[in-house]
């Protein structure tokens, strides 16, 4: 199965459905949806690369304050990635490098404003053929 | 159980509704704003009632939607004994608000100029994702900002003294503690000071298009076709992130202290530990960081005003009516069972609405009440309301924030495809102007309840009382 993700809305905010056969597949499946829900991340350019650690006590908290910490890194640096590649994961630890580039309004849609991932309806799921997670963003 | 009809305006979610409920839920709405009631929401209300030290009921406000943990246009008060304080009562945007600046213009003279003016406060007032404000701010002046709010930027040129008198407790909260701020928070902030953001933030020019009160109008100095300008927004990422990061802490004290929550985003603490403590220093901080950004926007929309109508600021008149908060959690007085009791007041998505004579008002609104600030879509109207005697005994001193969305943002998307919002509002008479890609169809009217629909059952449950309503001329939106 190839991984994947889509988006869902709820009256005020916005969600995403990620599907994946491991939960690599899902983190990295994830950032992706963050990044394409804040601009068009098709045609954009690759000029910056980050690696990125992120610990947390559980899977779920790791999900949030790893997609927490791209919201962080969008807001103070403008920085976006296009291509995600999860290097070491394990239930209390995430490292990650992300290959992007800054936003820069001349260049770059205007999407959606996220404020954060939140934990509420979050899902993390085991499925027969792989797992699925359920993440909503205030925005 | 299941809700019951109180009386035209108000619903009751029993004990019972959902397992350890300590307090009923009150729900203002009548039955055509009923049809939009989530089930969600209606949960939402009944889990706030779980929460320890919750007093008399937990309350929602008629523009009622389903958030995280608590519903949008929530109220709960907690005791300071035994209760408790939570993030996700207040939401992540910390003192998203909304200001109100009268002009001595009228809707004659503006609307040959709308469509500079709509450019020029664009240009001025940077909005939308990714933008950054015009100040740079160093951390010194961060810290100085959290502490003072609005008035560190007056004392730094953007406005009036007299503006801080016109604001919401002044415009900051003391005992912020910027020593609390994570470096990610300083981080978000320090680029944006003094941008609007995006979503349902705005500034509209606005023109009176009727006066219900003539005596309060005439108070705070609003007549009939006069043109005033409205500013929506909050604590911007600043915010987002003392949200966030205290999400986290509170996660940790709902183990620690060993309180069971029926939901994960009602995380909290109890009102007398230092979780709580620091979450309330915190908290006032970002409220400072959202009172200094309506300021700083209210200045260059001032600037841009003189600008594009070459009048001084005298002739202009553009004072200040008053600036609320409308997400917060505050210490206040009030009397429960004819007793003085201080209690937590958590508002998400609600405005304080004092009543007249309260302490708290300013000398120049004591005899009439606090202004409530309530935007509508950017098509419709918004309203100015004042508090009231009953919603003080009833509510907390508490009413509605605006419309409360209807269609998510792909329904409105899909509503809109094939249709120019543009177009359409210009034929209205107002002319917008957005940053976004889709901000346009995802903020039209239909996505809204309508705004009069809400005003109206917070007039007839008495909980705030009818002054004026403003019609749209231009919008800025992000």
């Amino acid at each position: 199965m190839q991984a994947f993700f889509e988006t869902f809305d709820t009256t005020g905010d916005v969600g995403l459905n990620v599907y994946g056969k491991t939960l690599e597949n899902i983190f990295q499946q994830a950032a992706i949806g963050l990044f394409s829900l804040i601009t068009d991340i098709k045609n954009m350019e690759i000029n910056a690369t980050k690696k990125i650690k992120i610990r947390a006590d559980d899977y779920e908290s790791l999900l949030i304050n790893w997609l927490n910490e791209l919201v962080f890194l969008f807001d103070s640096e403008g920085f976006i990635g296009k291509r995600v590649k999860i290097l070491e994961l394990t239930e209390k630890k995430l490292i990650a490098l992300i290959d992007g580039d800054f936003f820069d309004e001349k260049k770059h849609s205007k999407g959606v404003l996220i404020k954060a991932a939140t934990y509420h309806k979050l899902k993390l799921e085991r499925k027969n053929t792989g797992w699925k997670a359920t993440i909503l963003f205030d925005i | 159980m299941n809700i019951r009809r109180i009386d035209k305006y108000r619903i009751e979610v029993p004990i019972g509704y959902v397992d350890g409920m300590r307090v009923p839920g009150i729900i203002y709405i009548d039955e055509i704003l009923e049809k939009y009631l989530e089930e969600d929401a209606i949960r939402q209300v009944a889990n706030v009632a779980t929460l320890p030290g919750i007093i008399k009921a937990s309350y929602a406000m008629p523009d009622i939607h389903t958030g995280y943990g608590f519903a949008i246009g929530g109220v709960a008060a907690f005791d300071l004994e035994d209760g408790v304080v939570s993030p996700g009562g207040v939401g992540y945007d910390i003192n998203c608000g909304v200001r109100l600046v009268r002009s001595n213009l009228v809707k004659e003279e503006v609307i040959p100029k709308i469509r500079t003016l709509v450019e020029v406060l664009s240009y001025e007032i940077p909005s939308g994702v990714g933008s950054k404000g015009k100040l740079k701010l160093s951390k010194n002046d961060e810290r100085q900002l959290m502490l003072k709010g609005a008035k560190w930027a007056v004392e730094n040129g953007f406005g009036e003294e007299d503006d801080l008198l016109h604001t919401e407790s002044g415009g900051y909260l003391e005992d912020a503690d910027p020593s609390l701020i994570s470096e990610k928070a300083y981080e978000r902030g320090r680029s944006q000071q003094g941008t609007l953001g995006s979503g349902n933030h705005f500034l509209e020019i606005q023109y009176v298009e009727e006066i219900y009160d003539k005596k309060a109008a005439d108070a705070l100095g609003l007549f009939p076709d006069q043109v005033t300008v409205m500013i929506h927004t909050g604590s911007r990422g600043f915010g987002h992130q003392i949200c966030t990061d205290f999400i986290e802490i509170m996660a940790r004290a709902v183990k620690k202290y060993n309180i069971f929550l029926p939901d994960r985003e009602l995380a909290c603490a109890p009102i007398k530990s230092e979780e709580a403590r620091q979450y309330i220093a915190a908290m006032k901080a970002a409220a400072n960081y959202a009172w200094a950004n309506r300021q700083c926007i209210m200045h260059w929309t001032r600037e841009s005003f003189m600008k594009v109508f070459e009048m001084s600021p005298r002739d202009l008149g553009m004072k200040l009516i008053y600036d609320v908060a409308h997400n917060i959690a505050k210490v206040e007085e009030h009397i429960i069972d004819g007793k003085k009791i201080k209690a937590i007041v958590h508002r998400k998505g609600a405005t304080r609405a004092f009543p007249p004579g309260h302490p708290e008002l300013p000398e120049i609104y004591k005899n009439i009440g606090q202004p409530v600030l309530i935007p509508g879509d950017m098509g419709r109207a918004s309203y100015v309301l004042l508090g009231t005697k009953e919603g003080m005994e009833e509510s907390f001193g508490s009413t509605c924030h605006g419309a409360g969305r209807v269609l998510s943002r792909h329904q409105a998307i899909r509503q809109a495809k094939g249709r120019s919002i543009k177009k359409e509002l210009e034929d209205e008479g107002i002319i917008v102007k957005s940053a976004g890609r889709e901000t346009l169809a995802e903020e039209m009217s239909e996505a809204y309840k309508d705004i009069n629909n809400v005003v109206e059952v917070v007039a007839n449950a008495k909980i705030s009382k009818k002054v004026a309503r403003l019609r749209p001329l231009g919008v800025i939106k992000g």
